[in-house]
């Protein structure tokens, strides 16, 4: 009588069961943490690049305030961050005005009543200085950001005034 | 066989996939100086749009380099290069002057430059 021995030899060994197993283990453990890694890269990459582009934007919109205006008063909010009012020709209430808000450690922004927070990104620093030599120049002489990863973003620049009599 | 080439295509993916994430991250690092060095730059023009054009600053020919610093760092310099425009259709005495800003570092082994110009009136 025959007897078909690879009818008895079907399945897996216990073995060969665990060393599938702890392979299946290793590689989704890889995979998981190249996942993990590669999502966190992202964010704080993302949020790196949201805080850049809000600074650049601040400081163009800032820009944009002082070109339009006649004068510039930079007053300490706390510390060494300011608030920044500009004025028109003659006027002696603020057309618009920057400041720094130690309630939520954010730039606003606005003009009378009516303000709004310049970004989501915390400011550190909204350090400012009036030219010393000079009345149609402000200086933004740091403005330091935070990205939600906790990377700070720093920068500066001058602005001028333009709505101004010819010299 | 299969398993092989099967693994090489993983392996090539996944290597190819981590570069991009290095190369994404250096990028946003490298913008991060290139916006700061815009700053600086349209800081110096308009520093340099309200001078009189007899201030040696506005004098035609290059200015500087003055140092360009990032977060306590030296990186690169800045100068500014003025020249006289001659615009027919202006009608304003001493005619106009360009003024091109260029702010020069190097970060990571790599040159990078801002350039920005304006033209400014003569008065």
């Amino acid at each position: 009588m025959r007897h078909d021995r690879t009818c008895d030899e079907r399945g897996l060994t216990l073995t060969e069961l665990t060393i599938v197993a702890v392979l299946a283990l290793l590689v989704s453990a890889a995979i998981v943490t190249f996942y993990i890694n590669s999502q966190a890269s992202w964010t704080d990459a993302s949020s790196k690049s949201i805080t850049q582009r809000e600074a650049t934007a601040l400081v163009s919109h800032m820009a944009n305030e002082a070109h339009r205006s006649s004068q510039a008063v930079v007053t300490l909010v706390d510390g060494a961050n300011c608030r920044l009012e500009f004025f028109d020709a003659g006027q002696g209430v603020a057309r618009y005005a920057f400041w720094w808000d130690p309630a939520d450690s954010l730039v606003h922004e606005g003009s009378g009543a009516q303000s709004t927070a310049s970004g989501t990104s915390t400011v550190e620093r909204f350090a400012l200085t009036p030219c010393t030599s000079c009345d149609s120049l402000v200086e933004l002489t740091s403005l330091t950001m935070r990205s939600a990863d906790g990377r700070r973003i720093t920068m500066s620049t001058t602005m001028a005034m333009y709505n101004r009599a010819s010299p | 066989m299969e398993v092989i080439v099967a693994t090489l295509i993983a392996t090539l993916t996944i290597t190819a996939l981590a570069y991009t994430f290095g190369t994404g991250r250096g990028l946003i690092d490298r913008y991060e100086i290139a916006r700061v060095a815009l700053g600086r730059a349209q800081g110096r023009i308009e520093r340099l749009s309200v001078l009189p054009t007899s201030n040696a600053d506005l004098s035609p020919g290059m200015h500087g380099p003055q140092p360009f610093v990032v977060n306590g760092t030296t990186l690169g310099n800045e100068a500014w290069r003025v020249d006289p425009m001659d615009d027919p259709v202006t009608p304003i005495v001493g005619g106009l002057r360009r003024v091109t800003v260029i702010v020069a570092w190097t970060s990571g082994g790599l040159r990078d430059t801002v350039r920005l110009d304006r033209v400014l009136l003569s008065y």
